[in-house]
């Protein structure tokens, strides 16, 4: 609780908002998926490893910036070169464990919801615009 | 052919390596930059801190897509490319 009492309310909100979007285009996906016929349970439990990833990373992103902003500005600046280094060496040891297991998950079930915290950010300022 | 398959597999590994490095400069760099003027912002005007942190969130998830774009070219010149090319050339050569 002491944990989740520290996030700031701004980054919750987001947080929830980008997993709402990551949730719906991952059933999108899945959907088709089913239509072209590629749909078995390796894309499942892919869709689901990736999503679950996709949002990790971007709260883990939320944080590091949360944390970054009451740093000075050269150690805010280091913290977030080394918060993407290591949200990247994630992102690739988990496209390779999907790789290397193709009988649980399905590659590209698992690498394309890795955009889908991207899409949610710009369709939500293009919502802010409008 | 060995020698063929390892020119293949060292150019992969070498383009992987190549993309996973440059691709992810842009976005490292561009979000250090962004969180420290951030940072610079939020000390002239403390009271935006939540308008500030929602924005830098944001704007770092769209920074990052070219490094995810990386890393997607990055796995398939690692684990799919590799295969479609030595599958390619032992059709080529009639194997």
């Amino acid at each position: 609780m002491s944990f989740l009492n520290k996030i700031d309310p701004s980054i919750k909100r987001d947080t929830r908002y980008i997993a709402m979007v990551v949730v719906l285009l991952t059933v999108l996906m899945e959907a088709v998926f089913l239509i072209i016929g590629k749909w078995d349970m390796t894309v499942l439990f892919g869709g689901l490893l990736g999503a679950a990833v996709a949002l990790l990373n971007f709260f883990l992103m939320a944080m590091t910036v949360q944390n970054s902003l009451a740093k000075e500005e050269k150690d805010a600046k280091g913290a977030m070169k080394v918060s993407h280094s290591m949200r990247m060496l994630m992102l690739v040891v988990v496209c390779a464990v999907a790789a290397l297991l193709p009988q649980a998950f399905n590659l590209a079930a698992v690498v394309i919801p890795l955009l889908f915290p991207s899409i949610g950010a710009r369709l939500h300022s293009v919502l802010m615009k409008s | 052919m060995e020698i063929a398959i390892g020119i293949i597999l060292g150019c992969c590994a070498l383009g992987a390596g190549i993309c996973m490095g440059i691709g992810a400069i842009g976005p490292g760099v561009g979000e250090g930059h962004a969180v420290a003027n951030a940072c610079e912002a939020i000390g002239r005007q403390p009271e935006s801190k939540s308008a500030v942190t929602s924005t830098m969130v944001m704007g770092c998830a769209i920074a990052e897509t070219t490094g995810i774009y990386s890393l997607v070219i990055a796995i398939l010149l690692i684990f799919v490319a590799p295969g479609i090319m030595v599958n390619t050339l032992k059709n080529a050569i009639g194997l």
